[in-house]
């Protein structure tokens, strides 16, 4: 309900945002924008053509009154010109001097002589010192007084300077042009002075106006003096008064233009300042040209622009009613129908007026009228339709028996085609048919031929009467049939299991197709609940056969069963074996790996059993030696106590000639001179004294000479049977030491192979991992030795408890990897380091790398890069399996000169073994120990 | 205008009521419409107020010009179309004589004074798009050079320009050297006179000859067109590297009569008028619409006395004939008032010529010093008159006649010979004449343009003689050398007017009037510059509205 009331609000809301234009109607819309469509034109166009009309004609009033102004003023100045070249002309007369000087006639006579050219106004003539001298009126009608100068006058001294001068002057209430003239002879010296003085007045003015055919008014100050105007009556007018701010304009020395209306009419007046030559203001000259015309002109422009605007909004207004009307009518109709067609009055006609997009709409709207008739009868169709569908699903789904369901449905099928007769044929075994059930049939087994008949057409069959049917004719006669029918097989599975006939009686209308597909969807239940209740029978059956079944099957699981277990102890055994072949596997490649030491390692052992060799020779000849010398040491005459130091001198040095150093020839020469000089000191005298000094160097006795010599020199002065047996004592020691020596390498590299292989340590023992590196760098020495530097960076390590020997083996796999890696030049790092829980071992070699490509196979078991027989390719597979066996990873990184092995063994140990695994490790051991005890022995 | 103004407002005031009350319903279309009336009156408004497209100033001239070639031109109405035109490396201030920045904007002088360095103005461009340059500065030298060579000197402008001149070098494209003989005060402003104008190297290639009848400069003004006899037309440069003039085009149109040319101005035909009659300047005077530009020239004329011919030779009979000579009647009767009575050589516009003292007209004190002279009233010596009228000189006939006559007055019978230009230099120049009546216009503003050539001992040879008094003094020739040399302009003042004191009392000259220069406008042409020299610029004229 709340929603209900808010809409229209929301509705209102929407509206005014509209605002009110968009709420008006169409209608109004329509009559407004033509009124704005015609009236703007018509008020721009008005406007322009006043603007245009009122400027043109302001403008040409404008330019012909500053045009007569000008005019005007050069007709002015005209006259001031003509003054001054009458005034001019006048002072120059050749005869003027002498007449001044008073010597030819008077000056008076003389002027009115010149009458004929002289100025219309007041002329007068002054001698050299300024006295007027003659006065003549020229103008028209009678001179005043006023206009005369007197003796000395500003004018009169102005010429006297030799100055010629025009200019306007006034003169009380009056203006007037006033020219003066110096009088000079022809040696330029100053006679007197022409002064002449035209007053502006009516004459003047009405010469002017003759000229110029405009009125004109001279004022003096801003009071009129001078016009032309003439009243009604023949009586001069003064003229009129000037507007106050064409008086500032005009006295600011400007030119001024402006209306005035006077004597009963308009008249555009042009105003400017009359100014004297030193720019003071002396009055206005005004022109005014009548304005009637103009200002008639302008009232009809008026009239007409008015009248043409009003026609033009009229006509402009009418036009748009008009238009909006014919707009609007077929319009309304249309919002009428639609609005009937809302109420649900599809009926509606819709009759299209005009051929514009209106009419479009129009025909539009009644073809979407109709069609909504169209589908809304279809819809009803439909609903009953569903809704027959929704009884007979229903009866198929209840309780209810088959034939019961047959007989609803033939029911439902009947009523909701409205058919007279309805029959549902069901076909046996061999394709026959019969009566299922039937409403309003009295013949039933014609019936059932007809149907019969119908099934060969195939397919549903809609006959619209069947008086039109030769074929059925017949058959339908015979069960009472006419009119027209639907008839629709049942099928499943493209087997037909029946049919469904309805018949409506002629005079009835005829199926249609919507029937047909009605029936056919009917037909298909029919053909569900037929199968539904085939299918019970089979549960039924099934139920009965499985029970036989699952006691078959009992059987057959339990000799599986038997099977599975004999397979089962199958593959025990092909465990046992294959575990016995990855033994024998690990086996044969720790052999390959120990024969590939034994070389060697023999070697290792050969150079010191060479070195016995060779010292066991040697030392025969050595004890001869040793007989001869001691025998000529005997001859040697000798007290017994010098025979006391000798030996005790021998037996001091005895042990030193073990470890004697072999000097360097250079020194021994060096040192054996010195030795001579030392000992020919002491006294010996031996002919052979540098050679017995020189044994003596060799074999390190030096320091030995003082004493020898001292005992030489108590035996005869030779000390040469001394150093004899002295030096092949020395050989003699150092014999026997080469033999030790050589038989304690021997002995070490016989207890490294034995720790080594660990040949007692085949359980988990806690070592140093240290130790089995160095033995292992041991074993490997003879591989190692001519050009790879084994650097070692360990770091401090617990003890850990490890299968020693597999471990060794480890570190062997890994090593000789570098080492033919490095193909005998380069450096092995290792590094050895506690990450964590985790014993670190990390060897590196400087050499190509591992191939990219190879990287991930190189713990494959049988991968190998070396040609064939070289190597097993099994030596980093079981080291990663001897690693992971600990419980530890190995990981590798490599690029070109840096291959990185890393070794990670728990410090905890390797993981509890359990099972045959670990047994068969133990025997693997076992028999491995077998194997290395006996190599030494080949 | 101001009554179309009003009548425009209260069109607009109506216009502007009538959709208010056709459309009160809505606001909005209200205030669409008002703004379309709007834009329509507006569009209107805008129609009728442009001003006229173009402003053209006319000006009414006595002469047509006789070439528009800078190296060719001497006549001022040539000279005055082609400042116009073309530029100079300098120019003079306006309305003054001293030199401003032109196509140069710097230079420079070596301390010898004798090598000077012009830095170049950028960007500027000839009117028929040859970028300046210093190439263009060498070829205009030279051209201007070897032209004034090729007509054996014969324009003493060009002499004067370039006769102290040894070579002009381009340094770089926007660098230029000038090497001058002996250093010279006069040399900066020489070069801002028309005979230093700038051509374009290119037109001048392109069209030889006729180059005289298409001048092309960098100037305010482009040549457009010339009709001879009748008007040349000019139009703005719209690119000038300066402000570009504000009138658009510039017509000198050929009048001869003066009045004439009056009533061509009262009747609006032409904007500027030259050279009207002085009398004929009152009626200007008397017209509200028009205004005269009155400019003291820089200009004198002068009564010159052989001093190699007794009796001019007498220092007295020289002061007699000062003291005879009234200039009132010569500046009024002659000059109609349009000249100031000359005390000396200098206009008062020069700092050192002012409070020059005249000598005062005297005719008793004449008499006596010729008295005293014992001047023999036989002797008929001969006035030579320059009979072609001048600026300086409008009625040389007159002016001799008045002369006479005030040398009659005190006793000294003269004999008139009238020479027309083309023969008086020559004259004056071989010492015929005892009295000389002539005058001198200078160009550039240094005194050294008046007394070096007038005065100086230099030009006292006969034949080329340009000092008509052939006036000897080693004081003098000693004071302008140093006063040329000398760049301390407070020294130099001093100088020279040491040296005008010394002319004032030997008094070779009777100086009679400085001539005044006048040009008749309408009062709505706003700063026009006219030049000392008489000569008018154009470049920031403008013409305002009525």
């Amino acid at each position: 309900m709340r929603g209900r009331e808010q809409g229209p609000k929301s509705q209102q809301g929407q509206h005014g945002q509209h605002g009110r234009f968009a709420r008006l109607r169409l209608r109004h819309k329509l009559a407004i924008t033509f009124t704005l469509a015609a009236f703007l034109p018509a008020a721009g166009a008005s406007t322009v053509a006043v603007r245009l009309v009122l400027s043109g004609l302001e403008q040409g009033q404008y330019d012909e009154t500053a045009r007569t102004l000008r005019v005007a003023l050069n007709l002015v100045l005209g006259q001031v010109k003509d003054v001054f070249d009458d005034t001019v002309r006048l002072a120059e007369s050749q005869a003027l001097p002498e007449v001044i000087e008073g010597r030819a006639a008077d000056v008076n006579d003389f002027l009115a002589r010149q009458a004929r050219l002289l100025p219309p106004g007041q002329v007068e003539v002054a001698d050299a010192s300024g006295k007027v001298v003659g006065s003549y009126w020229a103008g028209v009608g009678q001179g005043t007084s006023d206009l005369h100068v007197p003796d000395g006058a500003p004018a009169v001294r102005t010429a006297l300077g030799f100055e010629r001068q025009v200019t306007l002057v006034r003169i009380g209430d009056r203006l007037a042009v006033r020219a003066v003239s110096p009088v000079v002879d022809d040696d330029f010296l100053l006679r007197g002075a022409v002064v002449v003085t035209v007053p502006i007045d009516t004459g003047m003015v009405d010469r002017l106006k003759a000229r110029l055919a405009t009125d004109l008014v001279f004022y003096a100050g801003e009071r009129p003096v001078a016009s032309s105007f003439v009243g009604r009556d023949g009586r001069r007018q003064m003229g009129f008064a000037v507007p106050r701010t064409e008086i500032e304009l005009t006295r600011r020395g400007q030119m001024a233009i402006t209306q005035v209306s006077a004597y009963g009419r308009s008249y555009a007046v042009g105003l400017a300042p009359l100014v004297d030559g030193k720019d003071t203001r002396l009055g206005i000259i005004a022109v005014a040209i009548d304005q009637e015309n103009v200002v008639r002109a302008k009232a009809q422009a008026w009239r007409l622009i008015i009248g043409g605007a009003t026609g033009a909004v009229v006509f402009g207004l009418l036009l748009a009613s008009l238009l909006s009307r014919s707009i609007t009518i077929p319009l309304r109709d249309l919002h009428r129908g639609a609005r009937a067609v809302g109420r649900g009055e599809l009926g509606t006609p819709f009759v299209r007026q005009t051929g514009d997009e209106i009419g479009d709409l129009t025909e539009a709207f009644g073809h979407m009228a109709r069609a909504i008739r169209a589908n809304q009868e279809t819809l009803e169709a439909r609903m009953r339709e569903i809704e027959t569908l929704h009884r007979v699903g229903r009866a198929i789904t209840s309780v209810l028996g088959f034939d019961e369901v047959l007989r609803r449905i033939v029911e439902e099928v009947t009523s909701v085609v409205r058919a007279k007769r309805g029959v549902l044929l069901l076909g046996d075994m061999d394709g026959a048919l019969h009566i299922g059930t039937a409403v309003g049939i009295e013949h039933a087994d014609e019936i059932a031929r007809l149907g019969e008949d119908l099934a060969w057409r195939g397919g549903p069959v809609l006959i619209d009467d069947l008086a039109d049917e030769v074929e059925l004719r017949s058959s339908a006669a015979a069960a009472g049939v006419t009119g027209s029918l639907l008839a629709v097989p049942i099928e499943q599975k493209h087997r037909v299991l029946g049919m469904v006939i309805v018949n409506r009686p002629p005079g009835m209308a005829p199926f249609t197709e919507n029937e047909l597909r009605l029936v056919s969807t009917m037909a298909d239940h029919v053909a569900l609940a037929i199968q539904n209740a085939r299918l019970y029978d089979q549960v039924q059956k099934s139920a009965e056969e499985l029970e036989l079944k699952v006691q078959e099957r009992t059987y057959d699981l339990l000799l599986a069963k038997q099977k599975l277990e004999q397979t089962n102890q199958e593959l025990e055994r092909t465990v046992h074996e294959l575990g016995r072949t990855q033994s024998q596997l690990l086996l044969s490649e720790r052999l390959a790996g120990l024969g590939s030491l034994v070389a060697g390692i023999a070697h290792e052992v050969n150079s010191p059993a060479g070195a016995i060799q060779g010292a066991v020779d040697t030392l025969g000849e050595n004890a001869a030696g040793l007989v001869r010398r001691a025998r000529d040491l005997a001859e040697v005459p000798m007290q017994a106590e010098d025979r006391a130091r000798l030996f005790a001198l021998f037996e001091a040095f005895g042990p030193r000639f073990a470890d004697a150093k072999v000097e360097a020839p250079a020194l021994v020469r060096r040192r054996s001179k010195e030795l001579v000089a030392e000992v020919e000191k002491l006294g010996i005298k031996d002919n052979n004294v540098s050679e017995v000094c020189k044994t003596l160097v060799e074999i390190g006795a030096a320091e030995a000479a003082p004493e020898l010599a001292a005992i030489g020199a108590a035996t005869g002065g030779r000390i040469g049977p001394l150093v004899g047996y002295l030096e092949r004592y020395a050989y003699l020691l150092r014999n026997t030491q080469a033999i030790r020596t050589a038989i304690r390498r021997i002995t070490r590299i016989v207890g490294a192979l034995k720790s080594y292989s660990h040949l007692d340590q085949a359980k988990v023992t806690v070592t140093d991992i240290h130790e089995g590196i160095e033995n292992t760098l041991v074993i490997l020495q003879h591989e190692m030795k001519y050009g790879i530097v084994v650097t070692k960076k360990f770091g401090e390590l617990p003890q850990v408890p490890v299968y020693v020997d597999e471990l060794n083996q480890v570190w062997t796999n890994i090593l000789v990897n570098a080492i033919q890696a490095l193909r005998g030049k380069g450096e092995i790092v290792i590094e050895s380091a506690l990450l964590g829980e985790d014993v670190m071992v990390a060897i590196t070699d400087n050499g190509p790398g591992i191939p990219p490509e190879i990287m991930n196979r190189i713990f494959d078991p049988f991968f190998t890069t070396k040609p064939k027989g070289e190597g097993t390719g099994l030596g980093l597979g079981i080291t990663k399996q001897i690693v992971e066996k600990h419980g530890g990873r190995i990981e590798v990184t490599s690029r070109v000169g840096a291959t990185r092995f890393m070794v990670y063994l728990p410090v905890s140990g390797p993981p509890q073994q359990a099972g045959q695994a670990g047994q068969a490790e133990q025997a693997m051991s076992g028999q491995a120990r077998q194997e290395q005890a006996a190599a030494p022995g080949a | 205008m101001d009554v179309l103004g009003r009548v425009r407002k209260r069109r607009a005031g109506r216009t502007c009521a009538w959709p208010g009350t056709a459309l009160h319903r809505s606001d909005l279309t209200d205030r669409a419409f008002l703004c379309l009336v709007a834009a329509v009156l507006g569009c209107i408004g805008a129609c009728s107020d442009s001003r006229p497209e173009f402003q053209t100033l006319v000006v009414g001239r006595a002469a047509d010009a006789l070439t528009l070639d800078p190296a060719l031109v001497s006549d001022s109405e040539s000279v005055e179309v082609c400042e116009q035109v073309f530029e100079h490396l300098l120019r003079f201030r306006k309305g003054g004589l001293e030199v401003e920045p032109a196509l140069a904007e710097s230079w420079q002088a070596s301390p010898s004074g004798k090598e000077w360095i012009f830095r170049l103005r950028r960007n500027v461009r000839f009117h028929d798009d040859t970028p300046f340059d210093a190439d263009a500065v060498v070829f205009s030298f030279r051209r201007q050079h070897v032209v004034d060579e090729e007509r054996g000197g014969a324009s003493s402008y060009h002499d004067s320009t370039f006769r102290n001149l040894r070579r002009v070098e381009k340094i770089d494209d926007y660098t230029v050297r000038i090497v001058i003989e002996r250093p010279s005060a006069s040399f900066l402003p020489d070069l801002a006179l028309f005979t230093a104008s700038i051509v374009s190297p290119q037109a001048v290639a392109r069209l030889g000859g006729d180059f005289g009848h298409h001048p092309v400069g960098t100037g305010p003004f482009r040549f457009v067109e010339w009709s001879p006899g009748e008007r040349i037309t000019l139009e703005a440069n719209r690119t000038y590297w300066g402000a570009a003039p504000h009138i658009d085009h510039l017509v000198f149109s050929h009048i001869p009569d003066p009045r004439q040319r009056l009533v061509a101005l009262e009747g609006g035909a032409i904007d500027v008028a030259e050279g009207l009659e002085p009398e004929d300047l009152q009626f200007v005077a008397l017209h509200p619409e028009l205004r005269t530009e009155k400019i003291l020239g820089n200009n004198v004329t002068y009564l010159a006395m052989n001093t190699e011919h007794p009796p001019f030779n007498d220092l007295r009979v020289r002061r007699a004939i000062n003291h005879a000579v009234n200039r009132q009647p010569i500046v009024k009767l002659i000059y109609q008032g349009l000249a100031q009575p000359a005390s000396g050589p200098l206009a008062p516009t020069f700092s050192g010529a002012a409070g020059q003292a005249a000598y005062a007209y005297d005719p008793a004190l004449a008499r006596r010093l010729l008295a005293e002279a014992k001047y023999d009233t036989h002797l008929r010596p001969k006035l030579y008159v320059l009979a072609t009228p001048r600026p300086f000189l409008p009625e040389p006939e007159r002016l001799g006649r008045l002369l006479a006559s005030h040398l009659r007055a005190v006793g000294i019978e003269v004999e008139l010979v009238f020479k027309p230009i083309s023969e008086f230099p020559r004259a004056i120049a071989n010492g015929d004449h005892d009295l000389a009546l002539g005058g001198w216009i200078g160009d550039s503003g240094e005194p050294s343009d008046f007394l070096y050539v007038l005065f100086d001992s230099d030009n006292a040879q006969r034949g080329t003689a340009t000092n008509a008094a052939f006036f000897r003094d080693p004081r003098l020739h000693g004071l302008l050398l140093q006063a040329d040399e000398t760049s301390d302009t407070e020294l130099r003042t001093g100088l020279y007017a040491e040296t005008l004191h010394l002319i004032h009392d030997q008094a070779p000259w009777t100086p009679l009037v400085h001539a005044e220069m006048v040009v008749a406008e309408r009062s709505r042409v706003r700063e026009l510059d006219v030049s000392p020299a008489a000569t008018l610029y154009f470049r920031e004229v403008r013409i305002d509205e009525p």
